[in-house]
């Protein structure tokens, strides 16, 4: 049985789980969601497993009809979240009931919101996981992006809101994004170099889930050739093809490639890249390999002890509450 | 070979900058060996030409580990050491409308057929796969067939496609843009999850064989691809 029917799906709407790992020498593409941290968090607020399915909405969201007694949650970008009309906040797990309309607004702050469902939704599963890779058309729903009409399924039947609450993170106005060495880093002149971490650089309109375009002062090799000797991609790399302006590769990258690579953005400031919007701007700052491994694994302690997340006591009534209103409204006058 | 950290999560084994079967069969080796080792928090190692990928959980794992792991490798027995691979017979019904720039070769004074006798019969080696889910890259092209690509690329190449790009010859295992120069078409399914694990059927150091089939064979195999009852013929080989 269904747990949502989609009305409009919004800008760009995948399933993803973690990603498929193990097959990128067959030349797959690792996929999964680009906001690991959010997707986890949204997960937790029901508790279900980090790596359950849930559904990357970008930029505008979607709308949906409520097919089962169900609870959902969502975390990552600020959306505004109407249920029946009713204005909901992201961060918290939420109540449904079948019949309900939920719908999605444009993205406030961030790009990439997460909703989770009890048990994870279901998806084509190809070689373990069931992240959709739109170029390839497969995994998720039918290798695509979710459309009007789709029916979508989960694998848990709880109905329960837990009364978790993400923690608001503080407002950040991110301007340094933090990178590596390359395995071509050398190949580069001085001056290309200095400008790297010196010059601001602004997201492209063309940026996608494949990587995120830049825009600002090209950078070019000692020798001017941009090209090597095919070898795998790895996530975040800054790859620099001839016209000089950066690349960083995301989640659906190909799984190898032929272009010279600066530097590779570090793990957690990946996860501030995933949250940017085209024409945002940045500047590279390059930190050590030692510093990046200490960042991302207090990262992932912080995530594993759900350290983003506390209960809120009141929160098990937060549906009620407005149920009970709704009601003193159509007729229990005598309340007042 | 030198060992580099370029992300948290992997190492990556850099050997001599340029496309050898004898480097292929020392990096396609050197991964079994790793695997054997089965090291807690290795998560997946990735084969390049001239590269090796190792990825790790460094919650459970360090570079240091791996790296005194490897200490222990053997080199030069992994050098001289065969391969296990397997070699894979691929179909291919060469020319008329699966392989439309059959007679583009002409300009380097090859008649169609002289170009699928070049072309079909021959071991090409895996060196890698890439670009996109079971797309190789192989070795061991006859020189008299290389050909640049299409200065038009086409918009749609179907998906069984086999044809030339450069100094390469491939295969596309799905429907995709491109430049090649088309010789033919296989009636397999190079990506085909009703394999499960097997969804791509071969790796980096496998060999692959392309048998030249009629139209009727080609229709024949196809029928026998969509009811699942055909059998891509492999054997063993050793390099």
């Amino acid at each position: 049985m269904g747990i949502i029917k989609v009305r409009r799906p919004g800008l760009m709407s995948t399933i993803q789980d973690l990603g498929r790992i193990g097959h990128q020498s067959s030349g797959f593409s690792p996929a999964g969601v680009c906001d690991f941290e959010s997707a986890a968090l949204a997960n937790y607020l029901l508790e279900n497993e980090a790596d359950c399915a849930v559904i990357e909405m970008t930029m505008q969201g979607m709308s949906f009809d409520v097919l089962k007694n169900t609870v959902i949650a969502t975390a990552g970008a600020d959306m505004d979240l109407f249920i029946n009309g009713e204005l909901f906040p992201v961060g918290r797990a939420l109540s449904l009931k079948k019949g309900d309309h939920v719908k999605f607004g444009v993205v406030k702050e961030g790009l990439r919101t997460y909703l989770a469902v009890p048990g994870g939704f279901k998806g084509t599963e190809v070689l373990g996981s069931v992240s959709t890779h739109v170029r390839s058309e497969i995994g998720g729903f039918k290798g695509r992006a979710l459309e009007r009409f789709d029916i979508l399924e989960n694998h848990g039947s709880d109905v329960q809101a837990f009364p978790y609450v993400i923690k608001k993170r503080e407002r950040q106005i991110i301007r340094r994004i933090r990178i590596m060495e390359g395995p071509e880093y050398e190949r580069f002149s001085e001056e290309a170099k200095e400008k790297l971490v010196d010059e601001w650089y602004v997201i492209q309109n063309q940026s996608d889930r494949m990587g995120i375009r830049l825009d600002g002062e090209a950078i070019t090799t000692v020798d001017g050739s941009h090209d090597i000797i095919s070898a795998p991609t790895q996530l975040g790399n800054v790859q620099v093809p001839k016209n000089g302006l950066p690349i960083i590769l995301l989640n659906d990258r190909q799984s190898s490639g032929g272009y010279t690579r600066i530097a590779t953005v570090c793990k957690v400031d990946l996860l501030k890249l995933a949250q940017m919007k085209p024409g945002e701007r940045f500047k590279f700052e390059m930190i050590s390999i030692e510093k990046a491994q200490d960042l991302y694994t207090k990262k992932m302690n912080d995530l594993k002890v759900r350290q983003a997340i506390y209960a809120d006591r009141e929160h098990r009534h937060y549906r009620r509450v407005t149920a009970e209103r709704v009601e003193s409204l159509l007729g229990g006058a005598e309340n007042e | 070979m030198e060992i580099n950290q370029y992300s948290e999560d992997s190492l990556t084994l850099e050997f001599e900058d340029k496309i050898s079967p004898e480097i292929n069969q020392l990096i396609v080796n050197l991964e079994q060996w790793i695997k054997d080792q089965e090291i807690d928090g290795l998560i997946e190692t990735v084969i390049s030409f001239t590269n090796l990928l190792i990825y790790f959980d460094p919650m459970k794992t360090s570079r240091e580990e791996i790296i005194k792991k490897l200490d222990q490798v053997d080199f030069d027995a992994l050098r001289r050491k065969d391969l296990p691979s397997q070699i894979f017979e691929i179909p291919v019904c060469y020319g008329g409308k699966y392989g439309p720039d059959l007679d583009l070769f002409e300009e380097n004074g090859l008649s169609p057929q002289e170009v699928i006798d070049l072309h079909a019969d021959k071991e090409y080696l895996v060196y890698m796969l890439g670009f996109m889910p079971g797309f190789v890259y192989l070795g061991g092209l006859d020189e008299r067939i290389f050909k640049d690509r299409l200065n038009n690329p086409r918009t749609n190449i179907p998906a069984g496609s086999v044809g030339i790009g450069g100094k390469q010859t491939g295969m596309y295992p799905f429907d995709s843009p491109g430049g090649w120069n088309l010789l033919g078409r296989t009636p397999i399914r190079l990506y085909d999850t009703r394999r499960g694990e097997d969804t791509i059927l071969y790796g980096p150091g496998d060999k692959i064989v392309f048998k030249s089939i009629t139209e009727e064979r080609y229709e024949e195999i196809l029928q026998e691809v969509e009811e699942g009852t055909y059998q891509v013929p492999v054997r063993e080989g050793n390099a």
